[in-house]
């Protein structure tokens, strides 16, 4: 059995965070039609036939040419995607209707431009029947029914993404958390993670501008080295300081989980931190990521991953009622 | 169109040549999967795109080498030389706007 990596502070009990309610942070869904649309087009665009094309319409993709003083517009073979605006609206503009092979000469953002598309590629996308989509060989999605929940599945999974203030929930369900917990820490271990602390506040600039600040807009009279991000030096200290606690927490769910760290993965760390950083020694890669410092770290972010989970599931849970 | 995924031994044959755009990122992170949804998307509509992907997780020396401290990171690149650098999440309207920038400019 792997070495355990070990880490002093426990957790001795911990309340469930499913019993945790988070309601207050959750908010609906509905499905964006346009942007269905969009992701619809993509996917039938992706099966769809290409053309060559005689005329240029919008949507086509184009090879061209052109001629002009001005730099942009001046250009060999280049390839432009007609109406989308990436290369110039008023250009795209004026090549729609355009014969492929003619040259012409159009006045482009005050700019004489002479121009020649040599090739124009229209994709055909395929009619929108159960046939055609089955034929696409998608995973699961062998109907119209089922290709619209793919396109929509796309909306959802940026819904649990972009979830309102994830951050928000799950720091709540860190805090319900916490006052539930019972942690035994070594005070040796504490007085090393004061210590990492204070280390870290004096490594923070000494004078942090507002500019710096988050909050810094919304506060024009904060004062230069006054707050980080809406917090000030003690508040940050307390922060750093609570990382043991996490880390605790982190410990025990990983543990339950099967998953406590080991000294093998640490070596693992170490291993892919000396390849990444050649110009240092494995001493001083030691040094500076000491088997502590990696466990605090890991563990912590493993409550974070856990918690944040927690929060999707809940998100999930109000989708799979809608 | 092409995405490729580029290792050290890869990433400077992959990068040499035209325009590029590179996006690190680390398996776990969030903002990077949906980074990663906007650019396969965007191949969809600019199938002339170039886009190459690091997982700095799996290769850390490659992302120590480009000096990458956060993730995502996109640069974008032509011929090899370096135009800009973005830290963070990036939109689908502020990638095209870098592309209209870079790739015609």
């Amino acid at each position: 059995m792997a070495e355990r990596l070990e880490l002093k502070t426990k957790a001795l009990e911990i309340r469930d965070y499913h019993s945790i309610d988070i309601s207050k942070f959750i908010y609906g869904f509905t499905v964006d039609e346009a942007r269905y649309q969009k992701d619809l087009e993509r996917v039938l665009k992706r099966f769809g036939r290409k053309e060559v094309a005689q005329t240029v319409r919008e949507g086509d993709t184009v090879t061209l040419s052109c001629a002009s003083e001005n730099p942009r517009f001046n250009k060999e073979n280049v390839t432009v995607p007609v109406g989308k605006g990436l290369f110039s609206k008023a250009l795209e503009a004026d090549l729609i209707g355009l014969p492929v092979g003619e040259t012409r000469s159009f006045d482009v953002e005050g700019t004489a431009v002479t121009l020649t598309v040599s090739k124009a590629i229209r994709t055909v996308l395929p009619e929108l029947t159960d046939e055609n989509v089955a034929s696409f060989g998608m995973e699961g999605v062998s109907t119209v029914v089922e290709l619209r929940r793919y396109c929509v599945g796309k909306q959802v999974d940026a819904f649990l993404l972009e979830a309102e203030n994830p951050d928000q929930a799950s720091a709540y369900v860190w805090q319900e958390l916490a006052k539930t917990c019972r942690i035994l820490r070594d005070p040796a271990e504490e007085a090393g993670v004061r210590a990492r602390a204070e280390k870290r506040l004096q490594e923070l600039p000494a004078a942090v501008t507002p500019e710096a600040s988050d909050d810094a807009e919304e506060d024009p009279e904060a004062e230069a080295g006054e707050a980080i991000g809406g917090f000030d030096r003690e508040q940050m200290l307390q922060i750093f300081l609570s990382e043991l606690d996490l880390a605790a927490v982190g410990a025990a769910l990983m543990e339950r989980d099967g998953r406590a760290l080991t000294v093998e993965d640490y070596e693992a760390y170490i291993a892919k931190l000396c390849e990444a950083y050649p110009d240092r020694s494995e001493a001083q890669i030691r040094a500076e990521h000491d088997p502590k410092a990696y466990a605090i770290e890991h563990y912590a972010d493993y409550l974070a991953q856990v918690l944040d989970g927690y929060v999707a599931a809940c998100f999930k849970e109000v989708l799979t009622k809608e | 169109m092409s995405v490729s995924i580029a290792n050290t031994n890869t990433y400077a044959e992959l990068t040499r040549e035209g325009f590029v755009i590179v996006d690190f990122y680390s398996t776990t992170c969030v903002p990077c999967k949906m980074l990663s949804r906007i650019l396969e998307d965007l191949t969809l509509d600019y199938p002339f795109l170039n886009i190459v992907k690091v997982n700095v997780t799996d290769d850390p020396k490659l992302g120590a080498d480009n000096h990458i401290e956060a993730v995502p990171t996109v640069k974008f690149l032509k011929d090899g030389e370096e135009l800009e650098t973005v830290v963070g999440l990036m939109d689908e309207d502020e990638i095209i706007e870098k592309i209209s920038e870079y790739y015609y400019g």
